[in-house]
């Protein structure tokens, strides 16, 4: 069995863990809220505490540990117990803050206990990308691109997929977008991607799933980069070539630029899914004694 | 501050964090002998001007030079650059 450790707030963790998990089978840990609706149909187990990670852990007994970004776990609680873990330890490399890289030695533990790195998307290994056991790959996404069809850009998508404390700036950009006349759509809609395809430019943040679909799709992406733990929003939107917006105003500026231009008809989305690539990885690795 | 390395202060312009693992073979601390080899450092003495500026060689610059005027660099600025030291990890499920 290949599990998947996936904790940690937001889509992120969870679309990546799903994005392979529809590839591959595998059992996914998740503390997501939004694990029951992007997990659907699959097998996500959701974690309470960091007291349920081990237990489940133990319980699935997997081939191969698939930990999403955090080598010691999300509070920690891998970092004792990871080399006792009779399977395979892959890392999924999400870029991640170097401040918690330098403090808890990380490049050092990622090493000595993970058999193989998956950098999903250039750009993300910042920190482990170095190493003679990384790999990257293309972004992983939850749709590939022949699961997309090409429309029409018709309106401005505002993509409020960030903390529930962000969302009123959303809100305030959608409000002041169409008092300048724009069919703006920003109603909750998973995945998200699915409604990029047909959007003239998206309103979103810096984060993983946001930026490398947008990129994926060809549609204009006006972030702004919220601050994050862990993430860096401002340096993927700066390695997107996408310079951050942080007012109302800029965004609506920045967003009424696309909307005023003529548009041609976008053809359909065509992109490699780091997923496929990186389940195809997984299965010739595993197949090769250790 | 680092959790895995010596908890004494280092730098030469601002204290930071040592990201040593033990004091053994530390130029800073000398082998632990120094308790903070930030305040302890003995070669900041050749710049000892730096309160003495003369203000006419701010002339021409607007609202420079002053005693206590806003442009001047003060303690807060040096602790700005400072490393945060509360800056905490692995405290919370909800992060990304």
């Amino acid at each position: 069995m290949w599990l998947i450790y996936a904790l940690g707030g937001g889509w992120g963790h969870i679309t990546r863990a799903v994005s392979l998990a529809r590839i591959h089978p595998a059992r996914i840990l998740s503390n997501s809220p939004h694990a029951a609706v992007v997990g659907a149909g699959l097998d996500v187990v959701n974690m309470r505490t960091q007291e349920d990670v081990l237990p489940a852990i133990r319980d699935a007994a997997p081939d191969c540990l698939i930990v999403d970004t955090f080598p010691r776990g999300l509070r920690g609680e891998l970092a004792d117990s990871l080399s006792g873990i009779p399977a395979r330890k892959v890392l999924i490399h999400r870029d991640i803050n170097p401040r918690y890289v330098a403090t808890t030695r990380l490049t050092e533990f990622v090493a000595d206990h993970f058999d193989l790195v998956l950098v999903p998307g250039p750009g993300e290994g910042s920190a482990f990308g170095h190493l003679s056991n990384a790999i990257t790959t293309a972004p992983w996404l939850i749709r590939s691109a022949h699961e997309l069809s090409g429309v029409d850009a018709r309106y401005i998508y505002v993509c409020a997929a960030g903390k529930p404390d962000e969302a009123g700036w959303y809100s305030d950009v959608a409000s002041a977008l169409r008092a300048e006349g724009v069919d703006v759509r920003d109603e909750p809609h998973w995945p998200a991607v699915e409604l990029y395809s047909g959007a003239v430019a998206v309103v979103g943040g810096g984060g993983y799933n946001t930026v490398h679909e947008c990129l994926a799709v060809g549609v204009p992406l006006i972030a702004r980069a919220w601050p994050r733990k862990y993430d860096r929003q401002a340096e993927r939107l700066a390695r997107a070539g996408i310079a951050p917006v942080n007012t109302i105003a800029e965004a609506v500026a920045a967003a009424l630029l696309p909307w005023h231009q003529p548009r041609m008809k976008r053809l359909a989305p065509r992109y490699p899914n780091g997923a496929v690539e990186a389940a195809a990885i997984l299965s010739n690795f595993l197949s090769k004694p250790s | 501050m680092n959790p895995m390395g010596c908890p004494r202060r280092t730098g030469f312009l601002f204290p930071h964090g040592c990201d040593r693992l033990t004091s053994i073979g530390c130029p800073d601390c000398q082998n632990g002998q120094v308790e903070d080899p930030y305040e302890s450092r003995a070669d900041r003495d050749g710049y000892d001007d730096y309160d003495t500026y003369d203000s006419s060689s701010y002339a021409g610059v607007e609202g420079v030079g002053g005693a206590e005027d806003a442009a001047d660099f003060n303690e807060a600025d040096g602790e700005s650059l400072v490393r945060p030291e509360e800056e905490e990890f692995e405290d919370d499920l909800t992060e990304s």
